[in-house]
């Protein structure tokens, strides 16, 4: 594997990574399967395209913009989702699965229903040289970029307050609410936090894989592969799942285009196979 | 008794048979398609009432049934009795692969895991664009119902056949639902660790209902290749999925007809919305809000039931 091939598997995979985080987060601490993932990676290409993010201020404002956005958008989500708690996983994905068919229609409706062309800002669409390669500058500067929300990620979860609060609830709500702990603004906080990341990443990967019809339900796919792989909830397991399915699509689409999707869908089921009693048991 | 028990039923299937000789051909179209989704939704309500598993996945079987048929169609094979078989042996193949892994999961876990199965069925079809035309979709003629004889012309005879092989297949699986399997079934979904500890093989159960209900979506799916002519990677996504899982929801622990005509009240609030409500073309943004609705319903039942006094 040749450089570019390594750059290449890293950048794929730290960019699911970076979406399927959000998701991973809000199953495993809320055990809520968010079906409405997709159409927020949507929505932060959107934004990408309305603030000119293929300008230095406009990037800069988009990336800004993606942290209110992405609060306000979980913040909606966590409203919807909280009444249904005593409902069932099925209500809430139900419920999510609707907010993500009427968001993903009022994005068709103000974007036309077409793709949305992104270019990165100035300083990052050069061609760098990459030992003796021609590479993108773009795609390195994200893999720094999701390095830094995978370590920052890891942080917050593991060394904070906020992490352990949320791991708390996750285990136990009830022991964690009568230590003081209120679970609905944990599971507001999470869907917001879950949600910023898949606006942010909407925002950062738009010149690397642009928003537009079907980008929402293929995202929803690879953020699930991640997920099923790394186990709901398991940062450390999303990030080695996501370099991993990086791996396998980066050779896969040089190797055996065709053959790409098929090697996940083994990936997906030996892994089901392999271990289903540690996927049956975080979420049972 | 049993005669007053079978009259409901019997008049449903005049009824059903009746549809192309009383209403338009657009009428016609749209209940060919609400039959084939409904069998769908069947197929899904079979693993959702029984062992409690929502499967989001069933688009995989649905696509595999379809695609096969289109395949065999432009192969020269035009015989529908032959697409049926072909197609419900290949959805049967495909579930019992997928349900090695399937089988093994609960709860949350089976909903993520069928889901991504689905979706990755709809995946390789947008990517084999030799065998499935990808994106574009492949199409198919009318079938033939017997050697030596022309297409079914118009919607009249193609409803026909499809409601035909719907009504076999309900009563098919009506036999079905009072087997011991699907007794066995249901202990599994209300008291899993007792059956085990009975002695009830519960892995090889519900591989055997995924085999059954995979075979009855690839059957929708042929009859939706042949109440359409058409089939798409997106008719095999998430949004075909729900409504089938929703239906099934809805008819809860009801009967197969309760199942179909669940299907029909969703794809006709989805496609009739398309048609009469603002913005025009906004199907999917008021199957969202129905969606929405039927997660909230629960919550709005109880808040209307009596609520116990208080001292």
């Amino acid at each position: 594997m040749s450089i570019v091939g390594i750059a290449d598997a890293a950048a794929i995979g730290l960019l699911y990574f970076v979406i399927a985080s959000g998701l991973t987060l809000i199953l495993g601490s809320l055990r809520i399967l968010s079906l409405a993932h997709g159409s927020v990676y949507l929505a932060g290409g959107y934004l990408a395209w309305l603030l000119h993010a293929d300008t230095p201020s406009g990037f800069v404002l988009a990336c800004g913009a993606a942290i209110p956005t992405g609060i306000a958008i979980g913040g909606l989500c966590a409203a919807v989702t909280w009444p249904l708690r005593a409902y069932g996983h099925l209500a809430q994905a139900l419920a999510t699965l609707g907010l993500s068919l009427i968001g993903g229609q009022l994005i068709a409706a103000a974007t036309g229903g077409t793709w949305l062309p992104a270019k990165p800002p100035p300083p990052l669409a050069a061609v760098i040289n990459l030992a003796g390669h021609r590479y993108p500058a773009y795609r390195l500067g994200f893999i720094a970029v999701a390095a830094v929300i995978a370590a920052g990620l890891w942080w917050v979860m593991t060394l904070t307050r906020a992490g352990i609060v949320v791991r708390a609830v996750a285990d136990d709500a009830q022991m964690a609410a009568s230590t003081g702990i209120r679970p609905s603004f944990v599971h507001t906080g999470v869907f917001a936090a879950g949600t910023t990341l898949a606006v942010l990443a909407g925002v950062l990967a738009a010149p690397i894989l642009p928003a537009g019809p079907g980008v929402d339900e293929q995202l929803l796919v690879w953020s699930l592969i991640i997920v099923v792989l790394g186990g709901p909830g398991d940062l450390r397991g999303a990030l080695a799942a996501s370099l991993a399915a990086g791996t396998v699509s980066a050779i896969g689409v040089v190797v055996l285009p065709t053959l790409a999707p098929f090697l996940l869908l083994v990936l997906v089921l030996v892994a089901l196979v392999v271990r289903p009693a540690g996927l049956g048991r975080s979420l049972a | 008794m049993r005669r007053r028990n079978l009259a409901r039923p019997a008049a449903l299937i005049v009824a059903v048979l009746a549809v192309p000789f009383v209403a338009d051909a657009y009428a016609t179209t749209v209940a060919a398609r609400i039959l084939a989704l409904g069998l769908l939704s069947v197929a899904v309500h079979q693993l959702s009432a029984r062992p409690h598993l929502a499967s989001l996945g069933h688009g995989a079987y649905f696509g595999a049934g379809a695609y096969v048929t289109a395949v065999l169609d432009h192969a020269g094979m035009h015989l529908g009795p032959v697409h049926l078989a072909a197609g419900a042996a290949t959805g049967a193949a495909a579930a019992g692969v997928a349900a090695v892994g399937l089988a093994r999961l609960r709860g949350l876990g089976y909903v993520l895991a069928s889901l991504t199965v689905g979706l990755l069925a709809a995946t390789i079809a947008v990517s084999s664009r030799t065998v499935t035309g990808g994106s574009d979709g492949i199409s198919a003629g009318p079938p033939v119902l017997w050697p030596g004889t022309g297409r079914l012309q118009g919607i009249g005879p193609t409803y026909l056949w499809i409601a035909a092989i719907v009504i076999a297949a309900g009563l098919l699986l009506a036999a079905h639902a009072r087997s011991p399997l699907a007794i066995v079934l249901i202990g599994i979904g209300d008291a899993e660790q007792r059956m085990r500890s009975i002695g009830y093989p519960v892995g090889r159960v519900l591989w055997t209902a995924h085999v059954i209900s995979g075979a009855t979506a690839a059957t929708a799916g042929v009859l939706w290749m042949h109440a359409t002519g058409y089939i798409a990677p997106a008719d095999l996504g998430l949004s075909t999925a729900a409504v089938a899982l929703a239906a099934a929801t809805i008819a809860d622990q009801r009967g197969l007809i309760a199942t179909i005509a669940a299907t029909g009240v969703l794809v006709l609030a989805r496609d009739v919305a398309t048609s009469y409500l603002p913005p025009a073309g906004f199907g999917p943004l008021w199957l969202g809000v129905l969606l929405l609705a039927l997660a909230y319903a629960p919550l709005a039942r109880r808040l209307r039931a009596p609520r116990e006094a208080t001292v």
